[in-house]
């Protein structure tokens, strides 16, 4: 893996969640997703300090959507995975599968 | 008709973190907060949000962070020199009620010492809001409990007095610090 897209847990795991999400990427789904899957509480805040981060690299996307009442007025940002997201998950992906034929006991 | 979260939680985010555009997050706690989520999930997730973005700040603005340490530091020591000088010129005459009286003055004393430092780190820099007293209370955290560990190891070589202002009143600089800086930020406006 290149050291330039490497990826920490939290990112690979927010790649994954946008992965499955698709087109309904955004704070509360992919908030809800984690929480779901890890049974613990997320804070908002720091999804979305991890989702600027992959924007920042260019390994995902946002996009602002309409504003409604139920929010206050506010519009939903979107969240997408790029093509060079998805070239870097696949790369962890293989290093950690690497990592995991080594030890059987994780079998 | 919708039911809004308190307001006070987005205006004190946008208080002490101006420099992030937060209305997608604030969004997302409001449609959260109207399904099923409690006020005191509301208000924890606004103190992530604060936390999360100040340390945000901190980090990408490492040099600032620092000069923000020695302006923190300058003004306690210039605060110390004129004000400590001025005190103890007048002493004499201020009739101090006894010494629970000189206790509680004292540390009065310090503690508005503290919360000027603060609020002058801010003062320089509004951009960032809260983020950068945040390394200077740190420092400031870690130095009153590596006092505290020093009393608690050594407890007999300290009068009483010191001893319990140590204990009770060192803890509590960061937190002046933290106070003097909030004095400091920009009232924000709801969007």
């Amino acid at each position: 893996m290149a050291g330039g897209s490497s990826l920490g847990t939290a990112d690979l795991m927010i790649l994954l969640v946008l992965m499955r999400l698709g087109d309904d990427a955004y704070g509360v789904t992919i908030a809800r997703d984690i929480e779901e899957t890890t049974r613990r509480p997320v804070a908002l805040a720091s999804v979305y300090a991890t989702l600027d981060r992959l924007v920042e690299r260019g390994l995902a996307t946002s996009e602002l959507g309409e504003p409604t009442a139920e929010r206050g007025g506010r519009a939903k940002k979107y969240f997408r995975i790029t093509g060079k997201g998805l070239r870097a998950v696949r790369a962890a992906k293989q290093s950690l599968v690497k990592l995991w034929k080594d030890l059987p006991q994780l079998a | 008709m919708t039911i809004q979260p308190p307001p006070s939680g987005a205006r004190l985010l946008r208080r002490l973190v101006p420099n992030e555009n937060h209305d997608a997050l604030l969004g997302d706690l409001c449609e959260e907060y109207q399904r099923d989520r409690s006020l005191r999930w509301y208000r924890a997730q606004i103190l992530a949000a604060i936390v999360v973005g100040s340390l945000k700040n901190v980090r990408r603005h490492w040099l600032l962070a620092l000069r923000a340490i020695v302006i923190g530091a300058a003004t306690l020591v210039a605060y110390f020199q004129v004000f400590g000088i001025m005190v103890l010129n007048k002493v004499h005459w201020i009739r101090l009620p006894g010494l629970a009286g000189f206790f509680v003055m004292a540390s009065l004393f310090f503690l508005a010492g503290f919360a000027v430092s603060g609020w002058a780190i801010v003062r320089f820099d509004r951009r960032y809001g809260i983020a950068l007293a945040l390394p200077f209370a740190a420092v400031m955290t870690a130095l009153s409990f590596a006092d505290i560990a020093r009393t608690l190891w050594t407890p007999h070589s300290l009068a009483t007095v010191e001893m319990f202002f140590t204990l009770l009143v060192k803890p509590l600089f960061p937190v002046s610090v933290l106070a003097g800086g909030y004095a400091a930020t920009r009232r924000a406006r709801l969007a």
